[in-house]
């Protein structure tokens, strides 16, 4: 084979990150208008990295979201669209660097549709059901003694990620 | 297993049935041959790497600013990273099946590729990129051989794409497989191997007629010689030798003078013929990428003109000139022509990539004048790209085995440097039929045969 395979991302999952980043902006963006920015700057991210190929670009674009949803819970935005927006901010990064990984190793041409609905649509299923289960943490505990239980939750947090990690 | 159920159709197939999986590989039992392993690496991709700090930040940030929102957050994130964490390696088993639309096609001609991959294991499979291992000299001229998909138990995929077949044997031997799991935090790579082959061979039809030079055995054939003799075109008359037949004496020139006067035909003999191919690393030259090189051209040509010889009652023998011996002596016979249909398409000196050996011009010459018979001409076949192979030719030459030169054009005339090496070849072509060597120059897009008669029109007996 001589001819160079185009190592580019697959325009679809491109496609549904776009279509995240700016569903996330809007939700955030009616609460707290200093999200708005942030998530075009994602965009833009976001199309670099469909363009070009760059994981960084995607990299950037989950993390300018992620600034938006902060930005947005500072602002007292919902509970619940702060912590959408947050699965959305980890589901754009997951949809773009899976394309990527995907152009990588096959190219652009080759048909990875149904690999990339099917992992587009567990990925959405899980931020859902982890925005819902943290959620539902919050209205179970959040009513009684914030700081305590806040801290507790912070150690068993470090903890737990200390482990993760090793 | 469908081998059974799926060859006999005219269709080349052969399957590849894996089981992959915490590192024990079972090859299928029915696959061809039993030293074909599955490489299997499991690693892991890192990608999630860097959420855990994020959760941190965020969460922290969340407990000091006192924002609950934040710190939840920061759950999220720590579920994440407890998701990439909990990922491992896949165990798949998968059937993969080829289907080579025409398994024996001729040089050029356009093979579609069908493979289906089939999950046999008991869980789903979400996430496989599959790369289908095609031979290297092969171009893809149609579709992808890559392919996405996700599989649930006992379901298959199948992507389709078209080659376009070149010289050669081609054997299909490996599938890749990357497979993911659904985070796509750890990466199973596996290598199946497969046994299917493409088996392109040169048509082996001949051309119409070759001029061969006046080197001839004892033998009676179709060479015609300078030599007066039996024969049917006139040659000379002589003066009449007592024992001449009857037949053979000049009437006319009796009725006319009253001498006795033998006429003389043209003899006609057979000769012995060797096709010495240059297939020299410096003869894999082509004009661009697009186009067949000249060893590729040159095999072509001397398929050709081989059958041709042969039918002319010729002993044709074939030899390499390369870093890569091969010999096929001088003979006849429907067998001969077989071994040598077979030596063109499968021997290792007539490969379509060039060869990595170093070659040693003394040593080849000093064994390849040993091996041919004394009333051998040579049949050269050569791009005549540089003045090794010119030397060779005028070495043979004044060794007393008649050359001819039959080069297939790889130069082109895009850049300067592709003309200036038209022009360097041009001398060398002339320099050599100045030497007495007969060279036939077949220009790119031009038949074997169409340069043949050509150049063989100017040509003195």
């Amino acid at each position: 084979m001589t001819d160079e395979i185009p190592r580019l991302p697959s325009l679809h999952s491109g496609v549904v990150a776009a279509a995240t980043v700016s569903v996330v902006t809007l939700a955030l963006g009616f609460y707290a208008a200093i999200a708005v920015p942030f998530g075009v700057l994602a965009l833009c991210a976001a199309a670099v990295a469909v363009g070009r190929g760059w994981r960084r670009a995607a990299v950037w674009a989950g993390i300018l979201l992620f600034g938006g949803v902060v930005a947005a819970a500072v602002e007292n935005a919902p509970t619940l669209v702060v912590l959408v927006g947050a699965g959305g901010a980890v589901v754009v990064w997951d949809l773009l660097d899976n394309a990527i990984g995907l152009g990588e190793q096959l190219g652009r041409e080759a048909d990875t549709r149904r690999t990339e609905v099917v992992h587009a649509a567990g990925s959405v299923a899980l931020a859902f059901a982890v925005s819902a289960g943290s959620y539902g943490l919050y209205s179970v505990v959040g009513g009684g003694k914030p700081l305590s239980a806040l801290v507790f939750l912070l150690v068993a947090v470090v903890a737990l990620t200390s482990v993760l990690r090793t | 297993m469908t081998a059974s159920a799926s060859t006999g159709s005219g269709s080349a197939d052969a399957d590849a049935d894996v089981a992959v999986g915490d590192g024990a590989a079972t090859p299928d039992p029915t696959a061809e041959s039993t030293d074909r392993t599955v490489e299997t690496t499991t690693r892991e991709t890192r990608r999630w790497r860097g959420i855990s700090a994020v959760a941190l930040v965020a969460g922290g940030a969340g407990i000091v600013l006192r924002y609950p929102s934040l710190f939840l957050v920061g759950v999220i994130g720590v579920a994440y990273a407890a998701y990439a964490r909990a990922a491992t390696g896949l165990s798949m088993s998968l059937a993969v099946e080829r289907t080579l639309s025409d398994p024996a096609p001729d040089p050029g001609d356009e093979v579609e590729v069908s493979v289906t991959v089939r999950n046999e294991g008991e869980s789903t499979l979400p996430d496989l990129r599959l790369v289908d291992g095609v031979p290297d000299p092969i171009a893809v001229t149609d579709g992808v051989p890559r392919h996405g998909t996700s599989l649930r138990a006992g379901e298959s995929a199948t992507f389709e794409y078209a080659v376009t077949a070149g010289r050669g044997v081609h054997e299909f031997d490996r599938l890749l497989v990357v497979g993911r799991g659904m985070s796509g935090a750890v990466e199973t790579r596996a290598r199946v191997p497969t046994a299917d082959v493409l088996r392109c061979e040169s048509p082996f039809e001949p051309v119409s007629d070759v001029a061969l030079r006046a080197l001839t055995t004892r033998h009676a054939g179709r060479v015609e010689t300078d030599d007066g003799g039996e024969g049917v075109e006139f040659h000379s008359t002589r003066e009449y030798r007592p024992g001449d037949a009857i037949s053979r004496i000049d009437w006319n020139r009796h009725a006319r003078t009253g001498e006795l006067a033998t006429l003389r035909f043209r003899q006609e003999r057979s000769a012995t013929v060797v096709l010495l191919l240059d297939v020299r690393e410096e003869a894999y030259l082509r004009p661009d990428e697009d186009r067949p090189h000249a060893v590729d051209r040159s095999v072509e040509a001397a398929t050709a003109v081989f059958p041709a010889l042969l039918d002319a009652g010729n002993r044709v023998g074939i030899a390499a000139f390369g870093p890569t011996e091969a010999w096929l002596p001088p003979g006849l016979g429907t067998d001969h022509r077989a071994r040598a249909r077979s030596l063109f398409s499968s021997h290792d000196a007539f490969s379509p990539e060039a060869p990595e050996a170093d070659f040693y011009f003394n040593v080849r010459m000093r064994r390849l004048r040993k091996r041919l018979p004394e009333d051998a001409q040579v049949v050269l076949f050569s791009p005549l790209c540089d003045d090794q192979v010119a030397r060779f030719a005028r070495l043979v030459d004044a060794h007393g085995h008649l050359v001819t030169t039959v080069s297939p054009d790889p130069t082109g005339d895009d850049t300067p440097g592709h003309r200036l090496a038209g022009a360097e070849r041009a001398a060398r072509i002339t320099a050599l039929r100045g030497a007495g060597i007969r060279v036939v120059d077949v220009p790119a897009e031009t038949s074997t045969e169409a340069a043949l008669a050509s150049t063989g029109k100017r040509w003195s007996r």
